[in-house]
């Protein structure tokens, strides 16, 4: 019966890890590879400890994306989101996600990027409950599911220590 | 190198969206799931209902080129896509 979407299982990378030295190169290679969702983690220092990068990132990946017919999709770990939408979907961003965390406004958050032409998601992190979705469930493209703190070590941010 | 270590009680988290999407007829929206994907949680998490995996460490390493890292993620899709159908 859900059989159907089993074969539709995809898989986003994630260029917080690339080597941004060789950023494009390493993005190509993975559009070679098959992946058709570039993901862009966009962290502010303030919703999540560390920082990233912002929009200029999106506009130098855009034209490498659009080579592949790719999404580019922003997930904005940041507070006040809505401040960022229109920069990032006019600098390329066409899928863009925020967190249920920072939007006392949700519903209207999730328009506005509907209405800015990008797919939206709404992400939870590990410990906010699927409840606050019941309302909004219907309007998203997709919910993005954190399965670790966003925005902390790892994740290519800082090196880890071994085992 | 690699990043956080998956949290496991996100498996569960997974499959109940699933359920309600099912439930509610919301088939058409999309789970994606991110932090601590590699080939050893890529099979589970699949399983439990995602359609998308974000991966970053996995994917970008000094360990494999990135065509051989995706190569191994996919094979562990696979086997979670025969593993759900017994």
């Amino acid at each position: 019966m859900s059989r159907g979407r089993q074969g539709k299982i995809q898989i986003a990378a994630s260029i917080l890890s690339a080597d941004f030295s060789r950023l494009g190169e390493e993005v190509t290679q993975a559009l070679e590879a098959g992946v058709r969702w570039i993901h862009v983690d966009i962290m502010d220092g303030h919703f999540v400890p560390n920082l990233s990068m912002g929009s200029q990132v999106v506009r130098s990946l855009r034209p490498i994306a659009d080579k592949f017919d790719a999404l580019l999709h922003v997930h904005l770990m940041v507070e006040e989101p809505e401040r960022y939408l229109a920069d990032f979907v006019r600098t390329g961003a066409n899928s863009v996600s925020i967190h249920a965390e920072t939007c006392p406004h949700l519903h209207r958050t999730i328009q506005e990027i509907r209405a800015l032409g990008a797919r939206s998601g709404v992400a939870l992190n590990p410990a906010t409950p699927l409840l606050v979705l019941q309302e909004i469930l219907s309007e998203v493209d997709f919910v993005l599911i954190m399965s670790v703190e966003p925005g902390f070590g790892g994740a290519g941010v800082y090196p880890l220590e071994p085992g | 190198m690699g990043g956080q270590e998956f949290i496991p009680s996100s498996l569960d988290k997974i499959v109940r969206l699933r359920r309600v999407l099912t439930e509610r007829g919301l088939e058409q929206v999309q789970i994606a799931v991110d932090g601590g994907i590699h080939a050893q949680t890529a099979g589970p998490v699949a399983r439990a209902g995602a359609t998308v995996l974000v991966a970053g460490s996995a994917i970008f390493n000094d360990h494999g080129s990135v065509a051989d890292n995706l190569r191994e993620l996919r094979a562990a899709i696979g086997e979670a896509k025969t593993g759900s159908r017994r």
